[in-house]
């Protein structure tokens, strides 16, 4: 068993009740090939990078979960066969996994983390466009990494002057 | 003109301590495009390593991070001119 990671960027048009199918629907194709869910994150809907089937937002899922690596080629093969998921990467976090570790200890994280996501989304539509990520990130920081904290704050600001200079 | 060369030099300052190696709760995700936007230029391209101060490993584990970040439209791979 391996541990793996989904982020999908879903449409960011449809709602709520219909991300949940979509949850499920994963879910289900995971646990019924022997694998097992550890947590699903919702981001919201953020602003892309660059437009993406041309849009310019969409909406953000992270599946983290453990299973064979043929479980990836099914799974990736089901994102590709819906239309609504405009984007996937697939990342191998561990391998060797003893899936009997998660089961038992990681089930109330994950259910923890469920309820979580619908409030999220509903803030990053009202705010303006610069705000936005950041409330979305913000939202979703203390769950994830809460000692990273202090140190993202200062990130910027030691970086900007020397690397400006160096490219000259 | 073998004077001005050094003094060039001296007039950019630039870290020469692997930011990832002196802060070990500074961690390189590739879900974490803040961190990440640390590294890269304006116009979205990795900042090499001799300008950084980066350790090769760190490095290394940073252009993977940028790329899936790339990936999944949390960075660009370019950023077009005005």
């Amino acid at each position: 068993m391996r541990r793996y990671e989904s982020v999908i960027i879903l449409d960011p048009e449809i709602p709520d009740e219909e991300i949940q199918g979509f949850t499920e629907k994963f879910t289900s194709l995971i646990k019924t090939s022997g694998g097992e869910i550890i947590k699903i994150e919702d981001w919201g809907a953020k602003k892309l990078a660059y437009p993406v089937k041309k849009r310019d937002r969409g909406r953000y899922l992270l599946l983290d979960f453990v299973g064979l690596p043929a479980l990836i080629a099914e799974l990736e093969r089901q994102f590709k066969i819906t239309e609504e998921v405009m984007k996937f990467l697939s990342v191998k976090v561990a391998d060797e996994v003893d899936l009997g570790a998660f089961t038992a200890a990681e089930k109330p994280e994950a259910s923890a983390a469920e309820p979580e996501p619908p409030a999220a989304p509903e803030q990053a539509t009202a705010a303006s466009a610069p705000e936005k990520l950041e409330s979305v990130q913000a939202s979703s920081e203390p769950e994830s990494q809460p000692t990273t904290g202090d140190a993202r704050s200062d990130a910027p600001l030691i970086s900007a002057e020397p690397m400006e200079h160096g490219i000259e | 003109m073998t004077v001005a060369k050094p003094q060039k030099r001296r007039s950019f300052p630039r870290s020469k301590v692997c930011r990832f190696c002196a802060d070990s709760s500074l961690r390189m995700d590739y879900k974490e495009p803040a961190i990440l936007r640390a590294f890269i230029t304006e116009r979205g391209k990795i900042i090499p390593r001799r300008i950084s101060g980066n350790c090769a490993k760190h490095q290394r584990e940073l252009t993977t991070a940028i790329k899936r970040a790339r990936n999944i439209a949390l960075l660009p791979f370019t950023v077009p001119k005005r």
